[in-house]
């Protein structure tokens, strides 16, 4: 993957802009006039209680849901009038599981690179090589459903890899994961950033990974972006010797609990996501 | 930045040139949600003999019961030739259902986003999800017809009656009513990713949708089954 560079233009755009981006269902607004941007190279952390809007929000960038009003432009291209071009540039690991478990990883890859239109001569090359790359060469001829969380974890990554993405999103991608398997996760995340330099926007509820790993993070609280900063620029606000746990609670109190999105459904699928990573 | 490269990939003179490699996508993206299909079945290949048992116990044991019975007197055909046809809709039907509700449990999972959020076009993952439906229910009407010749029963062994039910299954009319709804599907999708939950009576329009596309098919598939 290495032998072609993602930045074609040394020109800094943000790789993210968002515009007062507004998203309804019916009475709820689930996504209140976010205003933020990410540069490019720069992995951004969402962090938020449940229901807050996180998932809406990726959501629309990654232009499966439509916002109700306000604009953004990923990768340059605006999520409303140029969705094809959007989604050729982004990769999405969403929050339940995406890998096929009765595919093998390599087929599950091949079907990724399939859809993405990766040249059928390259195919197999790429394919090896985001493989290596997730340290999933081994079990490639495995079922998935005989895979690990992690390895899970990491076999969407690398599927979301293949088309050399300008932009990543990562909703939620340790839930459920071991504290070795997230270490790993996150070291391949670190690992893309610096090789490719693609821009990764993270949505997490471990704060102490999103401290460690993210340049930026932004609190979205009741669809609201509530707080943009570096993790030291958030603690700051509290105290000097707040943990970014002290802003959060700080911020969104500790009654995180808002049952307006987060229904016994959702519940019931995030943990069966939890339970098939697990 | 990625403005500027856009503009450099499309550029009027190469309009032609883009237009069919369009099309070849689209065939590849077809293809490659069928050929996961025929991957999956590759490797559990039990699962065809599984499926089999139904309509291998309809033949051999009902069908052979009730011909002997004598009970039913299907218009001067012989008990087990009227039977057959049925069984190959019977099964046909039941592994479209199967596949219907497999369907939706990928949508439960992330699998479904994993191709929304992809370049392909809406309409070539229905495409091939049909085809992965076509291709299943050709496995079941195999063994359907091997069954039926071994016990003898009249099957019109025209090639061109033959590679009439082989459409029809593969593609036919499930592919037409697929569309419908696997549109329903996508747009019960979009609400339930928003946190909405789908009207209990979508859902159930869905469901009738589905099993109706598959009971047409089913039919038509058996109409060309016998003499």
């Amino acid at each position: 993957m290495a032998d072609i560079p993602m930045i074609d233009n040394p020109v800094q755009s943000p790789a993210i802009d968002v515009r007062n981006l507004t998203r309804r269902f019916g009475d709820i607004i689930a996504v209140d006039q976010a205003t933020l941007a990410a540069e490019q190279g720069e992995i951004f952390g969402l962090i938020g209680p449940n229901g807050a809007g996180k998932s809406t929000l990726i959501k629309m960038l990654t232009t499966l849901l439509p916002p109700t009003s306000g604009s953004a432009t990923v990768a340059g291209f605006d999520i409303v009038r140029r969705p094809a071009e959007v989604r050729r540039r982004i990769g999405y690991v969403p929050q339940l599981l995406s890998a096929d478990g009765s595919l093998t990883g390599y087929e599950n890859m091949l079907l990724s690179a399939r859809l993405y239109g990766v040249p059928r001569a390259e195919r197999a090359h790429r394919i090896a090589r985001a493989l290596a790359r997730m340290g999933l060469s081994e079990v490639a001829d495995h079922l998935v459903r005989n895979y690990s969380g992690g390895m899970i974890r990491r076999l969407e990554i690398a599927q979301s890899l293949l088309h050399r993405p300008k932009v990543l999103f990562l909703d939620e991608p340790t839930i459920g994961l071991d504290p070795g398997a997230r270490e790993t996760v996150w070291d391949h995340v670190l690992d893309l950033k610096a090789s490719f330099h693609t821009t990764m926007i993270v949505a997490s509820h471990h704060m102490d990974e999103i401290e460690e790993f993210c340049d930026r993070i932004a609190l979205i609280d009741h669809g609201r972006v509530a707080a943009v900063g570096t993790a030291a620029e958030l603690k700051a606000r509290v105290g000097p010797n707040a943990t970014l746990d002290d802003f959060f609670i700080q911020l969104v109190g500790s009654k995180t609990e808002t049952e307006v999105e987060r229904g016994y459904g959702e519940v019931r699928r995030a943990r069966r996501a939890a339970r098939e990573h697990g | 930045m990625v403005r500027s490269d856009a503009r450099a990939a499309q550029p009027a003179s190469m309009a032609d040139e883009s237009v069919g490699r369009t099309l070849s996508n689209y065939a590849t993206q077809t293809l490659a949600v069928a050929a996961a299909e025929v991957e999956k079945l590759r490797h559990d290949p039990l699962e065809l003999f599984t499926r089999a048992v139904q309509p291998a116990l309809w033949l051999l044991l009902f069908g052979g019961v009730m011909a002997q019975v004598r009970g039913v007197s299907p218009g001067g055909l012989p008990y087990l030739d009227y039977l057959s046809a049925g069984i190959l809709a019977q099964s046909v039907l039941f592994v479209a259902i199967f596949y219907g509700i497999s369907a939706i449990w990928e949508r439960d999972l992330g699998v479904v986003q994993r191709y929304l959020v992809s370049p392909a076009p809406r309409s070539a993952l229905v495409m091939g999800k049909a085809l992965s439906a076509g291709v299943r229910a050709l496995s079941q009407a195999l063994i359907v017809y091997l069954l039926a010749l071994a016990l003898g029963v009249g099957i019109n062994l025209n090639p061109l009656s033959i590679l009439g039910v082989v459409a029809i299954i593969a593609l036919g009319f499930r592919v037409v009513f697929d569309v419908f709804a696997d549109h329903r599907l996508h747009r019960e999708d979009a609400r339930k990713v928003h946190g909405h939950r789908p009207g209990a009576h979508d859902a159930y329009l869905l469901r009738q949708q589905r099993h109706l596309s598959t009971v047409a098919y089913a039919r038509l598939a058996a109409r060309r089954f016998s003499r």
